[in-house]
């Protein structure tokens, strides 16, 4: 059976940045190009390395049988599938010989937006799981309110987005601004995903693999963004325009 | 294909950021030199068609029939997915089958073992070996069967399927929550079953309470358990 639901919600994810692509152009390609045709083959690294890792860790038995590991519903690790994608989008910019700064930040906000409406899209999938809530959806099959952390966490993350797009326009653009924003991101869809987690619903007392690594990622991602606002020296942290 | 121009540097990073340094410019109204060297030369503010333009008008107009064509299709599909069989078990209490027991089950006896647990939840998952979605749940039944251990029951039904491929891929698995085999194909009937896998919730009074078809996350499973037992 074809998850609609799902394929529905990868192509949001996809579609509504290159729709905002026209307000936000990215600025790192010559020539210019749309966010899909900027992000479609690292999302497919993405979910290729993420699958496989989810494949290793908890379905061994799935390994080798291609039917079992396409069903990416069943499981498609969040980070290191982040990490495949940066990775392809770093070797495209050293392709274009592009800084590979440049090129993150330059995605980064759009990114985010497409991880946002990824997570609204709960409803054409789960119908979005949450704690019990005097307000908020009722999914189907449950008899009370859930409040749905699927799109406190899009609006969470959209709202980071708006934020550092429009810092990647305020500051002067330079390779430690492009840190900045990059790592920003990182910190933000890292403390979004591990404060939600603790309200998903789970199998398990413990805290999941996916949470324990969203909580590293934003331990890393903080102490690397204090560092270059602290301790590099490198960083304007002036608002002023370019000049 | 590599592109023949010269390399951009970090130096040269007013490039990368040129949208922004003409918005920039436009709301300081003061002509800064662009990439090419025209000095305010594009001072208008772009219109829509152009940013489109820009972007690449096929790939958006391809992405949006692509968009319409899977809106369609699963507004097609998911349709009348929150109407639940009209199944509601009566006959006598049955015991359920003991670890690595799995025997046949006409429809008197699958509701049997369903009143034999009234008083507490009880996850049904239809499934068959060939069906790779199947395959790929059967561990997250089995840790929900763990977790829930006493409090509700996970009951499998192996449907359309060969009984010995179903048993060794159960031992392969290590799958040890109860499993029959709708081996007259009424159960499947009766829970009016239109895909594999479809998994159906019974709350505490044995009512049919949700179905989800195709494969179930962990997320929706533990809400939907939960919610049964609240």
């Amino acid at each position: 059976m074809i998850d609609f639901g799902l394929l529905l919600s990868v192509l949001l994810a996809l579609g509504i940045p290159t729709l905002l692509s026209i307000f936000w152009p990215l600025g790192s390609f010559d020539p210019p190009v749309s966010f899909v045709d900027a992000i479609l083959g690292a999302a497919g690294a993405g979910i290729v390395l993420g699958r496989l890792t989810t494949l290793v860790l908890d379905e061994r038995s799935s390994l080798g049988r291609i039917a079992e590991m396409l069903i990416i519903r069943s499981g498609v690790d969040f980070w290191p599938g982040a990490l495949a994608a940066v990775a392809v989008l770093i070797w495209g910019a050293k392709r274009d010989q592009v800084d590979s700064w440049v090129r993150l930040a330059d995605l980064a906000p759009l990114g985010m937006v497409g991880y946002g409406v990824y997570e609204a899209s709960c409803v054409f999938r789960s119908g979005c799981a949450g704690p019990v809530s005097p307000i908020g959806l009722q999914p189907a099959g449950i008899s009370s309110r859930v409040l749905p952390i699927g799109i406190i966490v899009a609006v969470a993350v959209v709202a980071s987005a708006v934020f550092l797009h429009r810092m990647s326009r305020r500051r002067a653009p330079r390779s430690s601004t492009a840190k900045v924003i990059v790592v920003g991101s990182v910190l933000a869809v890292s403390v979004i995903r591990s404060i939600a987690s603790f309200w998903l619903p789970k199998l398990g007392g413990g805290l999941t693999r996916p949470h324990v690594l969203s909580l590293i990622v934003a331990g890393l991602a903080g102490a690397t963004l204090g560092w270059l606002r602290f301790g590099s020296g490198s960083i304007q942290v002036s608002d002023n325009p370019v000049s | 294909m590599r592109l023949n121009r010269p390399p951009i540097s970090l130096g040269d990073t007013e490039s990368l950021f040129r949208p922004a340094i003409l918005r920039v410019v436009e709301e300081d109204e003061q002509p800064t030199q662009n990439r090419s060297g025209d000095a305010g030369s594009q001072s208008a503010d772009p219109t829509i068609q152009e940013r489109i333009r820009g972007v690449g008008a096929k790939s958006i107009l391809l992405y949006v029939l692509g968009a319409v064509v899977v809106v369609v299709l699963a507004v097609t599909s998911l349709g009348g997915s929150d109407e639940l069989p009209s199944f509601s078990p009566s006959a006598a209490p049955l015991v359920l089958p003991q670890p690595g027991d799995v025997p046949f089950a006409d429809l008197e006896t699958f509701e049997g073992l369903l009143t034999g647990q009234q008083g507490r939840p009880v996850v049904v998952n239809l499934w068959a070996s060939w069906c790779p979605p199947c395959r790929a749940e059967m561990p997250l039944l089995e840790r929900a069967s763990r977790d829930f251990e006493g409090r509700a029951t996970i009951l499998g039904v192996v449907a359309n399927d060969d009984p010995n491929s179903a048993r060794a891929f159960l031992d392969e698995l290590s799958i040890t929550y109860p499993n029959v085999i709708d081996g007259t194909g009424q159960i499947q009937v009766a829970l009016e079953m239109s895909v594999f896998p479809t998994t159906y919730v019974f709350g505490r009074d044995g009512n049919l309470t949700a179905v989800v078809k195709g494969g179930v996350s962990e997320q929706q499973l533990v809400a939907l358990l939960e919610d049964a037992l609240r």
